[in-house]
């Protein structure tokens, strides 16, 4: 099949991993984070890792909005889906990911209308389809994600939906970017960056990485041989003495992002004060509310919801997997008490999630062998 | 009651299309331009309706990147694979 043979190319692999070997300087360690979980299922899905140098390390970013939604806005989704009258929507894996008493999918298994969607627009036409019923979409999602649900409320108001509400968990790329950069438990070498939110929000988001903190990064696709030439570029630039970022997914990403994307999110959106990450607390402008203007679509506001902060389970290290601080297996549940049949923490719930994408391709090996 | 969580559908047998900051390249068949809607064909032929308003004008035939129901990307027509 046309370009998904030529960026799976085993030869064009071994060429760039060889191109890796020669820019690597022999005794340096290098670290690297992909941002995202996309990326993250792909590393493993095609040994992306045992094409590398034991000198390069990747570390998993927090790029995975399953991952990163506490448990107390899991409660908030599962008290709203036992308010009367409300149809409950929400993406698969969401209904997996436990809160402080079950998950959604318990819930539904105890009677809740709780129903998958795979997009908002899904959730409207259930709306439209009940019009005595009140239908919610728990919006979750990175930039990628957030301006289908902003073009739903749009449509929402234009066709005058009462009975249709969010529940908005969005939140953005760039503060949880900034918070792992000032962490000072984790040194990082370079980013392989976001592509598909970068088609919305543009590589221009970015620029604060290399001018702030002095790390390359290159936006990136999901292909294997993607992310081998994104590593490539990273080791260039840090061999070149460059620092800047670089678009390896242009025949995707325009550096401006989409502009279209980016107003219908201003117009609908507007940046909570605070907004709580799983395992990395709360940070400031890092999630989206709806705006004043679309309150009335708002489910907190349409409804009562508890709102309360539920600290996540004492076993679970998810906080120290999402900052790249420890590999999935060195969690003391990994495998255990963890398993993507009955996770503890969220990063266990999505395929995308570090740990079910170290555990559903069997890395369970402490020790890597050395190209 | 526990239900059994290994039966739950993600939201493909492959990812989240959250998560995997997904994107699904399409075919569009039929435009609803009135409405901002066009129905589209994935790889497998199978047929979605798609909101198009960020990258109009569309027109069947083209190429498109989605993302939860929402075209994010027009594509050129080599990209179409290459963009999955």
């Amino acid at each position: 099949m046309k370009y998904v043979d030529e960026y799976r190319d085993p030869d064009l692999g071994r060429a760039l991993s060889g191109e890796i070997l020669a820019l690597v300087e022999p005794g340096r360690h290098y670290k690297f984070m992909e941002v995202c979980g996309g990326h993250t299922h792909s590393i493993y899905k095609y040994g992306v890792d045992d094409l590398l140098p034991s000198n390069v390390e990747l570390v998993h970013g927090p790029g995975c909005p399953v991952c990163v939604i506490p448990m107390g806005r899991v409660d908030d989704g599962i008290a709203l889906a036992h308010e009367e009258g409300v149809i409950f929507t929400c993406f698969g894996d969401m209904m997996r990911v436990p809160g402080s008493n079950g998950s959604l999918l318990e819930a539904k298994a105890a009677g809740a209308d709780i129903r998958m969607v795979y997009s908002p627009l899904d959730a409207l036409r259930i709306a439209k389809q009940n019009p005595d019923r009140e239908v919610v979409f728990f919006a979750i999602g990175f930039e990628t994600t957030a301006p289908s649900t902003a073009l739903t409320l749009l449509r929402a108001r234009a066709e005058n939906v009462p009975n249709f509400s969010v529940m908005c968990s969005h939140v953005t790329i760039v503060p949880p970017l900034r918070a792992l950069l000032e962490s000072p438990d984790l040194r990082l070498d370079g980013f392989v960056g976001p592509g598909h939110v970068s088609t919305v929000v543009g590589a221009r988001p970015f620029e604060f990485i290399p001018a702030d903190y002095g790390k390359p990064i290159v936006v990136a696709g999901f292909e294997p041989l993607d992310i081998l030439h994104a590593i490539t570029m990273i080791l260039r630039q840090l061999a070149e003495g460059r620092c800047e970022v670089e678009n390896q997914y242009k025949r995707v990403v325009p550096y401006e992002g989409n502009q279209r994307a980016l107003e219908v999110m201003a117009e609908v959106f507007e940046l909570r004060p605070h907004f709580e990450w799983r395992g990395l607390g709360f940070i400031s402008h890092s999630g989206l509310k709806l705006s004043e203007a679309y309150a009335d679509l708002d489910a907190e506001k349409r409804f009562s919801v508890p709102g309360v902060r539920v600290a996540d389970p004492k076993a679970c290290q998810c906080g120290e997997v999402l900052k790249g601080v420890i590999k999935p297996w060195e969690c003391k549940v990994f495998g255990t008490a963890c398993t993507p049949e009955r996770p503890i923490g969220t990063c266990m719930v999505s395929s995308e999630g570090a740990c079910a994408a170290y555990y559903n391709y069997g890395r369970f090996a402490r020790e890597r062998e050395v190209v | 009651m526990i239900a059994d969580q290994a039966t739950v559908p993600s939201c493909d047998e492959h990812h989240c299309i959250t998560c995997g900051d997904d994107g699904d390249p399409m075919t569009v068949v039929r435009v609803d331009a009135d409405r901002g809607l066009a129905l589209c064909a994935d790889g497998d032929g199978a047929r979605h309706t798609i909101e198009t308003a960020l990258v109009e004008p569309v027109s069947p035939g083209d190429l498109i990147l989605v993302h939860a129901g929402t075209a994010i990307a027009a594509l050129a027509p080599d990209d179409s694979e290459a963009a999955a």
